[in-house]
């Protein structure tokens, strides 16, 4: 009770006692104006009855509140009352809301339609005042000045965004296959200046330029902004408003679109129609004054861009096997053709394509001999083959030797175990020299294991997706196309059809081959790259990258070609993407 | 009954063909008049020393109907043309555009088409006076999903490429042409575009088109004899009970003998990865 009487003797002394007058005690309402230094104070009329024994200041005609909504200001007590009316043409009567606090757990919040003051020692309640006065309340107001408006890891850590524009960066997608979160939440939070609780502020995002190009097919729209691919382009926010805590803290979520290269800015004000006059100006935000952001009366987040990651399954084929071809010599005689000095050796086995074990050995009863040339079932050798090779066994061995250990002793690779492909310029890295990938904001991961064992394939069978596809040991196929889980298939593998794995005379080869435009996945063929004695631009790691395009549409051709990376190996220039092909990475649905 | 189905279909034809700008029309007239009168229709594109030709073994094909094309490059000049390697629909260098009636012409890309990594020994040459030819099939497309982007990158994309997994996918009137492309200097050869009809289906081809347009792997594996995605086994046998099904209930429609040439390259699809 003592308390009570100091609190309300302290109302009475700080508000109430220079306006003290004797008059009928009639309720007025409260009215609030916004002074020069932008800070919102609360008036009432004079107080026209005299008053001598005031003991607390309550509220007149005061009811609870269920829950705040759009529009909720707020009065806050007890103690100085801080008024923050962002609009003063919203500060009419029955629409300014008071909260007060009981124990810092509980908010009540009431509709004021005046004050009264309760006089002497008497307990009076809201519904059934003592005495009814009018009063000048003085608010004590403050600025609504914005400290900040930051951005927070929620569901996937934020970092530096290494590309063009610099900001945040987030990583859009599944941590895992079987997980529920696509992991598209950023939080968002607007802070005062001064710690102050129950305050609404107001959020907006903007979909910014496009930093990395301002050219189609990446960027349509030059420097304008609205050109993100993911749809809505300006991403989602949970809430257009939100109220600040105790620490003056307001926070909403945002949720980005699923693209890479997509990239925003939150802007957070105390009005909402500021943010509404809020354009973007390239990487920036400007105001309807013309002003760009940060101003005193808006705030605005780093820029944050969509990154993403493409999962690889990294495999590799076990040892070769089977790489020669085996049967009985029937018959050797010397070759007597103008400037041969070998021997032509009758086979009881056809040598398959002409010439296909050029460049091979022949293994007999008699010694090991290099091949020159096949065709049928006779071979040509560089050297006489003694007749004692006559009608006994022999291995027949091409010229295929992988990892070029081999010398003149051709074995066919047999029991060598493949490689998986070189993924050197496809890491998990943001540096585009060890990532083609980075330009297009996508970095390839390798958390699903990989097999090394995957049964040896010599020749994939057909021409087409399921021959290729028949190579697989696609452990991860379930989340081919999911698309918040990119997911390929990468597969160390030995020659593609016997069609084309260079072994017949003047053959082309195939370094590297998918199932299909945006198919599953890839092999890599490590005997036809060393068949073609690599070049700076048609390696192992070249061929990874480049078969990895075609997983996100990339194409040699069609109506134009991509270039750059996706040509061909004879007639590739450069190790990077071009805008053809950056452009349909960052729009795919799922690699 | 083939007469009564004939008719119909052709003045329905014409009317449509009345529908064409005039310049289109006379193109098409002109090829609806080379029918009754050659196996082929050519289109020829003349440049100071190349020629790239299509042409397609009929001119009226039923929805649903792998197009057959030809293509034949043809060196005119007194010099060699020398490329990197010999074009083809599979390396990339060779492609095809399709435009649906007055409309602009946009890519088409059939399975396997523009992904062959392939070097060779030695560089394609086509000797003066010298041709080369080669072949494809239009009918599965494969489309680039745009329904999660923003209408600014869906449109610039289906303005580019064809939209639907069937390449010919309504019936009407269609200009094809090829385009052979020189990656090392960017630049491209055009043939003249050819026309062709294709036509509503009735009875037997309706009922056929009915079912495979109802899924792109059915156009895929009528083009390619074989499944989009083997690894889906379930969905193989399904397409494969399908196809045997409409064969056996639309004994008279045209798709037949597309549809029993897939399923007999299917079957005579080796099993087993090759093997010395």
């Amino acid at each position: 009770m003592l308390r009570l009487f100091v609190f309300g003797f302290a109302i009475w002394t700080l508000f109430l006692r220079p306006s003290m007058a004797s008059a009928q005690c009639t309720p007025s309402f409260l009215s609030f104006t916004r002074d020069a230094s932008n800070m919102m104070v609360a008036n009432a009329a004079s107080v026209e009855c005299p008053m001598t024994e005031i003991l607390s200041l309550g509220l007149f005609n005061a009811y609870p509140v269920a829950s705040s909504g759009a529009g909720v200001r707020y009065l806050s007590g007890p103690g100085p009352i801080n008024v923050l009316i962002p609009s003063p043409g919203s500060a009419s009567p029955g629409t300014i809301l008071l909260s007060t606090s009981t124990g810092g757990s509980t908010v009540l919040q009431f509709t004021i339609a005046g004050v009264y003051v309760l006089r002497g020692f008497e307990t009076g309640t809201d519904a059934d005042p003592m005495e009814i006065v009018d009063i000048t309340l003085t608010v004590p107001g403050f600025p609504c000045v914005l400290y900040s408006v930051v951005l927070d890891t929620l569901d996937s850590p934020l970092d530096a965004n290494p590309n063009a524009g610099g900001g945040l960066r987030v990583f859009y997608g599944k941590a895992f296959p079987a997980s529920e979160s696509s992991r598209s939440k950023v939080k968002v939070s607007a802070v005062l200046t001064t710690p102050t609780p129950g305050v609404e502020l107001f959020f907006r995002s903007f979909d910014l330029d496009d930093p990395s190009s301002d050219a189609v097919p990446v960027d349509p729209n030059n420097i304008a902004g609205g050109d993100n691919r993911g749809a809505p382009q300006e991403g989602t926010l949970s809430a257009m408003s939100a109220l600040t805590d105790a620490t003056g803290t307001a926070s909403v979520e945002f949720s980005v679109t699923s693209q890479p290269g997509d990239n925003f800015r939150i802007a957070a004000s105390c009005e909402k129609p500021y943010l509404d006059g809020v354009v973007v100006e390239v990487l920036d935000l400007r105001d309807a004054e013309g002003v760009l952001l940060p101003t005193e009366d808006g705030k605005q987040t780093e820029m944050l861009t969509v990154w993403r990651r493409v999962h690889v399954e990294l495999d590799s084929m076990g040892p070769v096997k089977d790489n020669h071809l085996a049967g009985t010599v029937r018959i050797v005689n010397p070759d007597l053709r103008p400037g041969r000095t070998g021997s032509l050796v009758v086979l009881d086995e056809r040598t398959g394509e002409p010439d296909q074990y050029a460049g091979g050995r022949i293994v007999t009863a008699a010694g090991a001999f290099p091949v020159i040339g096949s065709a049928g079932s006779v071979l040509t050798t560089s050297v006489l083959v003694p007749v004692e090779a006559e009608k006994n066994p022999f291995t027949l061995y091409d010229d295929d030797d992988f990892n070029r250990d081999d010398g003149a002793n051709k074995d066919g690779d047999e029991g060598e175990d493949l490689p998986a492909p070189d993924i050197s310029l496809i890491q998990d890295s943001d540096d585009p020299a060890q990532n083609v990938y980075a330009p297009a904001y996508v970095r390839p991961t390798y958390d699903l294991g990989g097999d090394d064992s995957v049964p040896f394939v010599l020749n994939v069978a057909t021409d087409d997706a399921a021959g290729v596809i028949a190579t697989y040991a696609f452990d991860n196929v379930g989340t081919e196309a999911d698309p918040d889980f990119w997911t390929v298939y990468l597969l160390g593998a030995y020659q593609y059809v016997v069609e084309r794995d260079a072994d017949g005379r003047n053959e082309s080869a195939t370094l590297g081959i998918v199932d299909d435009i945006n198919g599953l996945g890839a092999n890599v063929f490590a005997e036809s790259l060393a068949e073609f004695a690599p070049k700076p631009l048609c390696t192992s790691a070249t061929t990874a990258a480049h078969e990895v395009g075609h997983l996100f549409f990339g194409s040699h051709g069609r109506h134009g070609f991509d270039g750059g990376l996706m040509d061909q190996c004879g007639d590739r220039t450069s190790l990077s993407f071009t805008a053809a092909t950056l452009a349909k990475i960052r729009s795919v649905l799922h690699p | 009954m083939k007469a009564r189905a004939f008719f119909p279909k052709s003045e329905d034809a014409i009317m449509r063909l009345r529908m064409l700008d005039s310049l289109t029309r006379r193109t098409a007239l002109a090829a609806w008049l080379l029918a009754g009168l050659a196996p082929s229709q050519v289109s020829l594109a003349q440049t100071d020393s190349l020629v790239l030709e299509v042409r397609v073994d009929k001119e009226r094909y039923v929805l649903g109907e792998a197009v057959a094309l030809t293509f034949r490059l043809i060196n005119r000049s007194t010099s060699t043309v020398t490329l990197a390697s010999a074009p083809d629909v599979k390396n990339g260098r060779l492609g095809v555009l399709i435009a649906y009636e007055g409309g602009d012409f946009k890519g088409y890309l059939g399975p396997g088409w523009g992904i062959r990594d392939a070097v060779s020994r030695e560089p394609f040459r086509l000797l003066p006076g010298g041709s080369f030819e080669t072949q494809a099939t239009i009918l599965f497309n494969h489309v680039m999903p745009t329904g999660h982007l923003s209408p600014l990158y869906a449109k610039q994309i289906n303005q580019d490429r064809i939209s639907d997994e069937y390449a010919l996918s309504a019936w009407g009137t269609y200009r094809i042409k090829a385009v052979v492309s020189n990656s090392r200097d960017g630049s491209q050869l055009e043939s003249q575009p050819l026309t062709l009809l294709v036509d509503e289906p009735y009875g037997a081809d309706l009922e056929v088109w009915n079912v495979l347009k109802t899924d792109g792997d059915y156009g895929y594996f009528l083009q390619t004899g074989g499944p989009r995605r083997p690894l889906a086994a379930a969905k193989t046998e399904q397409i494969l009970r399908t196809l045997q099904s409409l064969s056996e209930l639309w004994p008279t429609s045209r798709h037949l003998g597309g549809i029993r040439t897939a399923l007999s390259n299917y079957q005579a699809r080796p099993r087993k990865p090759a093997s010395r």
